[in-house]
């Protein structure tokens, strides 16, 4: 059996031990639903009020601003049509980035089918904006600006603190998808000028099927489906209580040793990405290389097909990712990359590698070894 | 030895999966992404491509403990195949793009593909054989065994160069033993149905896939003609026929009419009879032989379409590169654009491209 090395992480994350411990004890002790009035209901109920109030001391909120969702795209999802169906009719504007995540392209596009008008700011070749076209662009008509806190494939920060500082000033609420964040980088809501804020347990060793989003008090949202009263009326559905204790407790851990975690992370990037840069020819990063989130590298290998160099790094054992997968599998150039102004060739040469606090100094070493032989067998045949 | 088997989410390439890792190959399962899924869902399963029959893919794959990969060949599909297919039609051709597709895509890009995963052969699961001829060191394409289900027709333009690195695990069984072997082995396809069609082309019309693939090249209608440039009848432009079509030629005359000829240069449509459709001989370009040219005059047979029966015949090698065939009895419906593959008994030699009946 060859060994299995995970670099992947920006995809999903492996279960923290003690996570997986966590979800089985409240998923047989607390199986009420919470809301119910009996005793059963009430350790329910207690359980989640527990995380609410953990993971509001944890992101720097309040109990009342964290709402339980069932990941990322339903957070994204509910915060730019939460807006959207509570806007004035004259402010129907969204400013966004063309290098978000599907959750919010897509969200976007379901909206402005609807009538929001959508701008896209524009992103250079190391996918930054530029903080003066969000000054010209944000008026009158802006109902939201929505941005990314972290790139999921280059792993580049936004300058979130500018941006939030630029709505909070002329009144606009500022929705940020930390969903590549969390976990990675230390986040203090309460510092931050954000109004909503996405987070997805699975990406820092939580469970899959449930997330978060932060409602800054004040920010007046619709809820996105119909039902019971759940989540103050925001989120109607019978509260995922062993996963929102599961996602506490990855959050918890996760913050805890980010210090030394990422230090570590830190140091794994450094080794691979030297590494590649020094073995091979005719590689270079993608993206902003002084402002990512410490676990991620996007590499692009001229003259080399991705998929082809993803399936043989898989044969050997090695899990890494590039552009998007579509529902058949089958790989299509990133957005992000073409959004920065690469060629679809570029794009399709390009592999990301994105690491862990449980990566170790040998998987890196596996990952030099081997990557050569690949590109060079690429670039041969 | 790692081989890469072409996965489409039917039986044949399923088993051609499962007897390839009885044999001891390293096999790694892949399918091609030709053409975007149908947006509708429920759409019927168009050939291939379809998320279901990617699914099935997997799962068979998984079922046999081998990996799977989906692989993107959307680009070079549409280059290669699509319009190439669409152009035909605009010409007043009639396009076979499965022999495209194997010639372009399977027996070319993918088999890039595989030697850039570190394999030196890749198997499919089409009804050919290839044999080695210890006499001649050449490869031979052989008609399946089963002839009901034979699809060497679709592979005549392999040669040497890629004959040596072809597998047909199925090509030397039934149809019946393969759904057994399938049964047996509980493969989750063992029962699918088998697709008919163009993959691309929903429906069999390919008239309305063109509309849609290239709206700006559809030709206006034009007019159905007699032999003697008597005007008949409209028509709604010559994508939509093909030679020997009979549908969408009602013009009322009291008689049976068939397309006999198309000319897209004036949009006009000849019409005749039944009785007319059949020609002695046929000239085509862009021969391939797999192991060198027939002899002229050497009495061999010809397939002028998929669902034709090898026709006696001789065949003519011309200055310009192109070869007539005559054949002993005439045949209905000698389409331009169609492949005409000739055979020598079970053994093909080769083929080309009709571009006139004569």
């Amino acid at each position: 059996m060859k060994s299995r090395i995970y670099f992947d992480n920006n995809a999903t994350t492996p279960l923290f031990p003690e996570v997986l411990e966590v979800m089985k004890k409240v998923g047989e002790a607390s199986f009420g639903n919470p809301s119910s009035i009996h005793w059963a209901g009430r350790e329910g109920r207690a359980c989640v009020n527990r995380s609410r109030e953990k993971i509001a001391a944890l992101l720097g909120a309040e109990e009342t601003e964290i709402l339980f969702t069932s990941g990322g795209t339903e957070s994204i999802n509910t915060a730019l049509c939460g807006v959207f169906e509570r806007r004035d009719k004259d402010r129907f504007q969204i400013l966004s980035s063309p290098i978000e995540h599907h959750a919010t392209l897509k969200t976007l596009e379901y909206l402005w089918e609807r009538g929001a008008e959508i701008v896209f700011l524009a992103v250079d070749r190391q996918g930054r904006i530029d903080v003066d076209e969000v000054k010209e662009r944000v008026g009158p008509k802006t109902l939201l600006v929505s941005l990314m806190f972290a790139n999921n494939e280059t792993g580049n920060l936004f300058p979130i603190e500018t941006v939030g500082s630029i709505c909070r000033e002329r009144g606009v609420p500022f929705h940020c998808d930390g969903v590549q964040a969390v976990g990675k980088v230390p986040v203090s809501l309460k510092d931050l000028p954000v109004d909503l804020f996405s987070f997805s347990a699975h990406k820092f060793h939580g469970p899959k099927g449930v997330g978060g989003l932060y409602v800054r008090s004040g920010v007046d949202l619709a809820p996105l489906h119909r039902g019971g009263r759940q989540e103050r009326g925001l989120r109607a559905g019978t509260e995922n209580v062993a996963a929102i204790a599961g996602m506490t407790a990855a959050l918890e851990i996760s913050l805890r040793d980010l210090e030394p975690s990422t230090r570590h992370v830190l140091s794994l990037r450094k080794k691979l990405e030297e590494g590649l840069l020094s073995r091979v020819d005719g590689i270079a990063l993608n993206g902003d290389a002084s402002h990512r989130v410490p676990n991620t590298t996007n590499l692009r290998v001229e003259g080399v097909d991705g998929e082809s160099l993803l399936f043989n790094l898989d044969l050997e054992g090695i899990a890494a990712s590039a552009g998007a997968a579509c529902e058949s599998g089958s790989l299509d150039p990133s957005h992000v990359l073409l959004a920065m102004g690469f060629t679809p060739e570029q794009a399709k040469a390009s592999v990301r590698f994105s690491l862990s606090r449980f990566n170790t100094e040998e998987e890196v070493e596996a990952l030099l070894r081997i990557f050569p032989a690949v590109v060079g067998r690429l670039r041969k045949s | 030895m790692r081989v890469i088997c072409a996965m489409s989410g039917g039986v044949d390439s399923s088993v051609a999966a499962l007897l390839l890792k009885q044999k001891g190959y390293e096999v790694i399962g892949v399918s091609m992404k030709l053409s975007e899924t149908p947006a509708d869902p429920n759409a019927k399963s168009t050939g291939c491509c379809s998320v279901k029959d990617f699914n099935d893919a997997r799962s068979v794959c998984d079922s046999l403990g081998i990996p799977f990969y989906a692989m993107n060949f959307k680009e070079a599909f549409r280059e290669k195949v699509m319009n190439t297919f669409v152009s035909e039609y605009l010409n007043g051709r009639t396009p076979n793009p499965c022999v495209l597709c194997n010639q372009d895509i399977k027996f070319d890009a993918f088999l890039k593909k595989a030697r850039e995963l570190g394999a030196e052969s890749v198997a499919t699961g089409h009804y050919a054989r290839i044999r080695y001829e210890e006499g001649t060191k050449r490869f031979s394409l052989l008609k399946g065994v089963d002839s009901k289900k034979d699809q060497s027709y679709f592979l005549f333009s392999l040669g040497q160069k890629e004959l040596p690195r072809i597998l047909f695990p199925v090509g030397g069984m039934t149809k019946v033993e393969v759904r057994a072997l399938a049964r047996e082995h509980h493969l989750k396809t063992q029962d699918k149905a088998e697709s008919q069609e163009i993959c691309f082309v929903p429906e069999g019309e390919p008239g309305r896939f063109i509309e849609k693939f290239a709206p700006e090249r559809v030709p206006s209608g034009g007019e159905f003609v007699d032999e003697d440039g008597r005007v008949l009848g409209r028509h709604e432009g010559v994508h939509h026929y093909t030679i020997g079509q009979r549908r969408g030629t009602q013009v009322s005359m009291g008689r049976r009419f068939y397309v006999k000829r198309i000319d897209a240069a004036t949009g006009r449509i000849t019409l005749g009879e039944d009785s007319e459709l059949y020609q002695e001989s046929l000239f085509a370009s862009r021969l391939s032989w797999s192991s060198g040219p027939p002899a002229e005059g050497e009495k061999i047979q010809a397939k002028i379409r998929y669902r034709h029966d090898p026709a006696p015949c001789r065949i003519r090698h011309l200055e310009s590169g192109g070869v007539e065939v005559r054949f002993e009895e005439p045949q209905r419906a000698i389409s331009p654009g169609q492949a005409v593959v000739f055979y020598s008994g079970e053994r093909v030699l080769g083929g080309g491209w009709i571009e006139k009946g004569l």
